[in-house]
């Protein structure tokens, strides 16, 4: 019984808090596209990403961690900027074309460097592609720590994400992420470790409703599927490499002003029988 | 982790205060900020001793204002000069060198102050990312910063470079965490002039993370964690704004 009270006791709390919040909270559409930094402590459970979906132990690890979550601002966007820029600069001042050709006993090469017009030209062009990049509106920076103080996972996965906006009616997204997680759980003699590894394109999808912000994510993952990786056993450790396709289909949103508030569920594999549940909670800026 | 957890904690304990970052002051009180230092450092690193020489620049921006009140920008900075702090072979890059580059994303988290005149407090937090001779990493920072402008303007940061998010150079099975607590100060002695020192502790550890499935003595990688004090380092310097 006092289980059932005190239960009861937190669930009318929490709704009242929750209720009260939302009387306060953001408009969805001012959340999406309003540049804004959150920082924010996150929570999963279940058979995700990061865990032993493709083994047979029955063992999941608990991963939790820090996020830093920013839209609309200037990360992703300097980022690239530089990239560009360096990229251009390089190509500027590398050779226009090299040609080798071979005449009885002798190799030639021609190399043809640009002009000073044409390097000018090159460089103010590299500029003008960075400078758009920087101030790209619908930005997106995610960057989430994973910690073995908090839970099984050790370990860091970033996307950077430029979006397209389709009216008042949704965002999406896409851009280059990586990541790179290790985690190992324990259920008494039993180990799994796992060893995640991500590089490739997030694709995003948000919908303001309301006050919330409905949204799906799906990370391409370059490393390719992992059905092709090994499985490992040695004794009663099952050390496994996971390189999945995860999905996510989740609900935003942001309470009293700047308290955030983030649940999704999430697959490592379309059409995988596999889910795992993730809170966010923190604070906006 | 555990006191940017608690950082984080705390903020959000701040979070319905209306006193959350106002428009209006940057970096050290200035919207914008650039200046250089001449800096000596000593200390120790893998528990041999020496000197470090070097140039640094720096320079931010926090003008962007978000609709919650708070002021993001961006900041970053260059470092070059001599290390004379041994370093083990497989470790440099560029042995006896010292470079470092970086780029960073504040946000300012509390204000108290009318104006941009007047006196102020104010914490920033953020992110960013960069590259020495020693590691590509990134970092998570947060910072005070307080003072009169015109008069006087001085900054405390905490700095954690976490070893999960960096990548150390001459090794694929070590990681590289660092926490460098930093001040800064700006001081205008005329019109035209304006002085700044520096001042920083560095602390790094090395962490051994073999992930090499084994015999059975091997297989309890984390447990097994092994992590070595790498360098500790004290540097201070003064410099001028512009």
């Amino acid at each position: 019984m006092d289980v059932i009270r005190s239960t009861a006791i937190y669930a009318i709390g929490a709704s009242i808090l929750l209720s009260s919040g939302l009387a306060h909270a953001e408009d969805g559409f001012s959340m999406m596209t309003a540049y804004s930094a959150t920082v924010a402590g996150f929570y999963e459970l279940g058979s995700g990403e990061f865990g032993g979906y493709r083994t047979d132990t029955g063992l999941n690890p608990t991963v939790a961690g820090l996020r830093y979550y920013e839209r609309s601002g200037l990360i992703t966007g300097f980022t690239a900027g530089l990239i560009a820029a360096m990229g251009g600069s390089m190509a500027a001042a590398g050779p226009k074309s090299v040609k080798t050709w071979e005449d009885q006993n002798y190799r030639y090469t021609e190399t043809t460097y640009y002009s000073e017009a044409e390097k000018a030209e090159m460089n103010e062009r590299t500029a003008a592609s960075a400078a758009s990049m920087a101030a790209a509106s619908n930005q997106t920076f995610d960057l989430e720590i994973y910690t073995r103080e908090l839970g099984d996972a050790s370990g860091y996965k970033v996307n950077f994400l430029f979006g397209i906006a389709f009216d008042d009616y949704a965002l999406l997204s896409f851009g280059l992420g990586w990541a790179n997680v290790k985690t190992e759980t324990r259920d008494g003699d039993n180990v799994l470790q796992t060893n995640y590894k991500y590089l490739g394109m997030p694709f995003r999808l948000d919908v303001p409703v309301s006050r919330f912000i409905l949204f799906t994510q799906f990370d391409w993952n370059w490393w390719g599927h992992d059905e092709d990786r090994p499985i490992e056993v040695v004794g009663t450790t099952t050390f496994v490499e996971n390189n999945p396709f995860p999905l996510r289909l989740g609900l935003a949103t942001n309470i009293f002003g700047r308290v955030y508030l983030e649940a999704y569920a999430t697959t490592p594999d379309i059409g995988s029988s596999n889910f795992a549940a993730r809170a966010n909670a923190g604070v906006r800026f | 982790m555990k006191n940017l957890i608690k950082f984080s904690i705390f903020c959000s304990l701040l979070a319905p205060s209306t006193l959350l970052a106002e428009e209006g002051v940057g970096t050290f009180g200035l919207s914008e900020y650039g200046g250089i230092h001449a800096v000596v450092g000593v200390g120790e690193r893998s528990g041999e001793s020496g000197q470090q020489y070097s140039i640094h620049a720096e320079g931010g921006y926090l003008d962007m204002p978000t609709p919650l009140g708070n002021i993001g920008g961006i900041e970053g900075g260059a470092i070059l000069g001599y290390d004379g702090i041994p370093m083990p072979e497989e470790e440099a890059v560029l042995p006896g060198m010292m470079f470092d580059m970086w780029l960073g994303f504040p946000i300012t988290v509390f204000y108290l102050g009318e104006n941009q005149t007047s006196a102020y407090f104010r914490a920033n937090i953020g992110v960013g990312m960069g590259t020495s001779l020693v590691s590509a990493y990134t970092f998570l920072k947060a910072r005070l910063a307080f003072g009169q402008p015109k008069e006087m303007n001085a900054d405390l940061s905490l700095t954690w470079f976490p070893g999960v998010a960096g990548i150390p150079y001459g090794t694929t099975t070590e990681d590289l965490d660092t926490l460098a607590w930093r001040s800064t100060g700006v001081y205008p002695v005329s019109e035209d002039w304006t002085l700044t020192y520096w001042a920083e502790w560095r602390q790094s550890t090395r962490q051994l993370t073999t992930f090499t499935p084994g015999d059975a003595d091997e297989q309890d990688l984390f447990g097994d964690t092994t992590s070595r004090d790498y360098e500790k380092i004290l540097s201070i310097g003064a410099g001028i704004v512009f």
